[in-house]
């Protein structure tokens, strides 16, 4: 059995006439010591990392997102999605210099001659195109989908999460298939460290141009949500301070068709004593201040002062207990996060609030006026803006 | 190169869960359905590779070509560096330089004049990176002709003062022998 899977591996495939041969297929063409082994090595463990990092953090903010049963997800630290949301933003963009310093490392073996010499060889080249396809796309769109710019017609994340699958599987792959030369390239001493000191553009250049690479795109980039850095980050799509009321919008009032709340406007509690509030008698109830982060999948976050009233404290007037899971309904008739559901930590969290003030003043429509959750340690897709009703799930 | 070298003992901790993950993620894409049409999801899947493979490596490699024919070798390591950083920053600064999802009535998204900060990072990137080949480039000149000067010199006593006035340049002389030491290892 094995025999025949050998030697149909191992089967010789027809060269392409040596007329063919030209331009990068020639040999020599790529004349770089630095396209080597060890460069390759080296380089590829940090991207290998930032995969990981991009992975284990995207894994975090779906499983928040589509929570199975056995998952669950604290309401404290405030703090921890803001970071783990922003590490993968920060760690992607980072990740596209280490990408392609990477694949400048390898690229003369796109021009390897002849293309497949045997079956394996089609085989592996084809699984290579697997491990450069789901790792460009991933940076690719996921850079595009931060401008908010959809010129595709899947639907971004499903299509990020399944194709993460495949590009941290696709990586893991990689580096066991390859694993004697990443042995090789990552000893101490490789033979080829002296060549690489040699040549006009030597190692050092090499390094300190993937370095500075990294640390300028991470500069540019990373004040959205690293607030100290803000006025740093010149090339950052959201500055924390900035927007109505200082805290920047993903979904406007005018794009969620909520512009005319008036008078009629009802707060539904939805329990064993069903409560239905104007915003008058919402403000019967005892008011608290929060400093809570808004955090957006696309990464930015920043923090600001919530007024407003427990979520617990309705809960509990509605005849609920504290810690019931409860879906907040928004006024908005269409979209994909019209409804959240609150989990059991987040209700009974006393920092949850049904907010109608922010920063000092009332909701701008574009935070949600009249009426927005806003729960400690979540996405911002799922702090629902405009809440009409909130009901046990 | 080709030496054989034992295949480490962890390469099955890589292979079997990346291919399980591999499967899994063909599998939720295949069952997605309407969320996303196989077609769109080929086409970007592919075209990324291809937009690295047929466009920005063979600019890169076309630009370090001209950089071999036309620059000095002292001068490259400087404007490598320059142009990798000013390319870097000018491929993940260009969706918002377009900023076709910009949206008027949101003003704080893309809230920057992202062209024209791109324009002066990357100026600022591109001079900083001039003047650096520029004084390479003319360090490795003038140690060049002080190389070629005839060795009088050598003639004084170990220790007395070169041609060049005490303390002048202390950086070249101090650097002088460590180069050649380099370039002979290399021969």
């Amino acid at each position: 059995m094995s025999n025949v899977l050998d030697r149909l591996l191992g089967a010789r495939l027809p060269s392409p006439p040596e007329g063919l041969r030209r331009g990068p297929l020639r040999e020599g063409a790529f004349p770089s010591p630095l396209h080597s082994e060890r460069r390759a090595a080296r380089t590829g463990q940090w991207l290998g990392l930032a995969f990981a990092v991009c992975f284990v953090t995207g894994l975090i903010s779906h499983l928040i997102q589509h929570p199975p049963g056995w998952f669950s997800w604290p309401a404290s630290p405030a703090w921890l999605y803001r970071v783990t949301q922003g590490v993968h933003v920060a760690t992607g963009l980072a990740a596209i210099p280490l990408f392609l310093v990477k694949l400048w490392t390898v690229y003369p073996k796109l021009f390897a001659w002849p293309p497949a010499p045997t079956v394996s060889r089609a085989v592996s080249r084809l699984s290579i195109l697997v491990l450069v396809g789901a790792g460009a796309m991933q940076l690719l769109t996921g850079l595009i989908n931060l401008a908010e710019w959809y010129p595709w017609s899947f639907f971004f994340t499903t299509t990020h999460y399944w194709t993460g699958w495949l590009a941290i599987g696709a990586v893991a792959v990689h580096v066991g298939a390859k694993a004697p030369e990443i042995r090789r390239g990552l000893a101490r001493r490789g033979s080829s460290q002296q060549a690489e000191d040699t040549p006009a553009v030597s190692r050092r250049t090499f390094v300190l141009a993937a370095g500075l690479g990294v640390g300028a795109v991470t500069l540019t980039t990373v004040g959205q949500s690293f607030s100290p850095l803000g006025a740093v980050s010149v090339l950052s799509p959201r500055i924390p301070g900035v927007g109505p009321q200082g805290l920047p919008v993903r979904q406007t009032a005018v794009h969620a068709k909520v512009t005319d709340v008036g008078p009629d406007y009802r707060l539904v509690v939805d329990g064993p004593r069903r409560l239905e509030l104007t915003l008058a008698d919402l403000a019967t109830f005892p008011q608290r201040t929060e400093r809570l982060p808004i955090t957006c999948v696309e990464g930015w976050s920043a923090s600001a002062a919530w007024t407003g009233v427990r979520l617990g404290d309705l809960l509990e007037e509605a005849g609920l207990p504290r810690d019931t899971e409860v879906t907040v309904e928004s006024l908005q008739e269409r979209g994909l996060y019209r409804v959240s559901t609150v989990a059991p930590p987040h209700a009974a969290s006393p920092r949850t609030l049904l907010a109608t003030g922010l920063n000092g003043a009332p909701l701008d429509p574009d935070h949600g006026y009249p009426v927005r959750l806003i729960a400690p340690n979540r996405p911002g897709v799922l702090q629902t803006k405009w809440v009409t009703r909130v009901a046990p799930a | 190169m080709t030496a054989e070298t034992p295949v480490p003992w962890w390469r099955w901790l890589f292979v079997l869960p990346g291919l399980g993950a591999v499967v899994y993620g063909g599998y939720g894409l295949l069952t997605a359905g309407s969320r996303v049409p196989l077609g769109s999801w080929a086409t970007w899947f592919v075209g990324s590779a291809l937009l690295h493979d047929l466009v920005i490596a063979p600019i890169w490699i076309g630009l370090g070509w001209l950089a071999a024919r036309y620059l000095p070798t002292a001068a490259r390591p400087a404007v490598v560096v320059g142009a990798a950083v000013a390319g870097f920053l000018a491929l993940i600064a260009l969706p918002f330089v377009l900023g076709v999802g910009a949206d008027p009535a949101n003003p704080s998204f893309l809230p920057r004049d992202y062209g024209r900060n791109l324009l002066l990072v990357d100026a600022g990137v591109l001079v900083v990176a001039a003047a650096w080949a520029t004084a390479a480039t003319l360090r490795s000149r003038a140690r060049r002709t002080s190389a070629a000067r005839p060795r009088a010199p050598s003639s004084l006593p170990s220790g007395a003062p070169t041609g060049r006035c005490p303390g002048e340049r202390p950086t070249s002389r101090v650097r002088a022998p460590r180069r050649s030491r380099r370039s002979a290892r290399s021969r």
